[in-house]
């Protein structure tokens, strides 16, 4: 809820405890329901009992503390129960979990959105949704006509009988279905081709997988791995270290940057 | 000596279509390897693994969605290949597709070739749908 004037907008957070006070906004009427997001380095961390001098002042408990190095990550609950993270110097003195402090904030920092999620003034979604199917009606067709339509076409000849020496005639019948899964030389041929086509695949992935790594053992892991199978003597692995810069630095003054990194692709994941 | 046999039977067509459908694995596999990048090894190895379990720990795990995408094109391709049977496996050594192809246009009997076309189709559907269900199970998206 806002309220807003000349010098400040007040806006007063769901469960009507606690209000932040922000700069003053245009384009903003009272009591329209608006978001208030103030960024985590903006929010200072107060001794208990020291006077406060902005509007925003709130008791709170950390809950969560990490030092990060260049800056103390924490968690902090208000009085309502709601937890704000903050960001703090990492020069500031830490704060252990559970102790009381006080948080301050300048109304300046204090950022307040209509709470429909768009800044006044942004018009309507631009985006129109629902309409990318369009984008797949080629291939559909495709496949409706190349496939669907076809196999579709056999569904009805599947159940019609065969009567040898005249042809197929009316009637309606699940025949081939049963003779096709009851009958041994039918069952033999259909085993046939599942274990067939098993067995080319494993073939083809075992002859096919040292091919495709090839490219990507370098000539120095394929030398060791003749060489030592067993290990690497640390005097082999600074060799190796020492040789692997080398063809990097030559990769880059080839100039294929993706070489350095990625593995020639260039695209890391 | 006894001369090998590899026509009509099992051995020639494998051999066959072994040999017509490793590029299609090999291709798939590339793709997928080349993508994997080189730290994650290089890290692996930092971090005292051998070249070995580098390699069945990070790199073979990391190629999961590129050999499951090439085994379910292998496996496509072979159950429903039609040429390289009925050429090396001849009229003796029948699979699926070239039943397929007697029924139609041999024997003529086309409601049972339809009926066995369907059920080839259905085993086809059936094997993608399980292995695009497998590849979300495991995040790897083939």
């Amino acid at each position: 809820m806002a309220e807003t004037g000349a010098t400040a907008t007040v806006v007063t957070l769901d469960g009507g405890g606690l209000s932040v006070v922000g700069g003053p906004r245009s384009g903003l009427v009272r009591g329209q329901p608006v978001s208030v997001a103030i960024r985590q380095e903006s929010i200072r961390l107060e001794r208990p009992g020291a006077e406060a001098a902005d509007p925003n002042h709130f008791a709170a408990t950390i809950v969560f503390h990490a030092f990060a190095g260049q800056a103390h990550h924490y968690v902090a609950q208000l009085a309502d129960g709601r937890e704000l993270e903050i960001a703090a110097p990492g020069t500031t003195p830490p704060l252990a979990r559970g102790s009381r402090t006080h948080l301050a904030w300048s109304p300046d920092d204090v950022i307040v959105l209509p709470a429909d999620g768009c800044p006044p003034g942004a018009g309507e979604d631009t985006v129109r949704h629902g309409h990318g199917w369009w984008l797949l009606a080629p291939a559909l067709l495709l496949l409706f006509i190349a496939f669907i339509l076809p196999v579709g076409t056999m569904v009805p000849t599947s159940f019609r009988p065969y009567v040898p020496l005249v042809g197929i005639t009316g009637g309606f019948t699940a025949r081939h279905y049963i003779k096709l899964v009851t009958d041994s030389y039918y069952l033999e041929i259909i085993g046939r081709t599942l274990g067939l086509g098993l067995i080319v695949t494993g073939s083809t992935l075992v002859i096919g997988y040292p091919v495709a790594f090839l490219p990507r053992a370098d000539p120095l892991t394929l030398a060791k791995l003749a060489d030592d199978p067993g290990g690497l003597s640390p005097h082999a692995e600074s060799r190796g270290a020492h040789l692997r810069l080398d063809r990097l630095a030559r990769a880059e003054r080839a100039g294929e940057p993706g070489a350095a990194g990625a593995g020639g692709g260039g695209w890391c994941r | 000596m006894v001369p090998v046999k590899l026509l009509f039977n099992f051995a020639g067509v494998f051999i066959g279509l072994t040999h017509i459908f490793l590029p299609f694995m090999v291709l798939v596999l590339i793709g997928a390897i080349q993508n994997i990048p080189r730290d994650v090894e290089d890290a692996a190895r930092v971090l005292g693994a051998s070249w070995g379990s580098a390699f069945f720990r990070v790199t073979l795990p990391l190629s999961a969605p590129g050999i499951l995408s090439g085994s379910i094109l292998v496996f496509v391709l072979t159950i429903s290949a039609l040429v390289t049977p009925r050429l090396l496996g001849g009229p003796t050594y029948q699979v699926m597709s070239t039943l397929i192809y007697d029924e139609f246009l041999q024997r003529l009997n086309w409601p049972a070739g339809s009926a066995q076309s369907l059920l080839l189709t259905v085993m086809v559907l059936t094997l993608v749908y399980l292995s695009s269900r497998l590849a979300r199970r495991t995040g790897t998206g083939a």
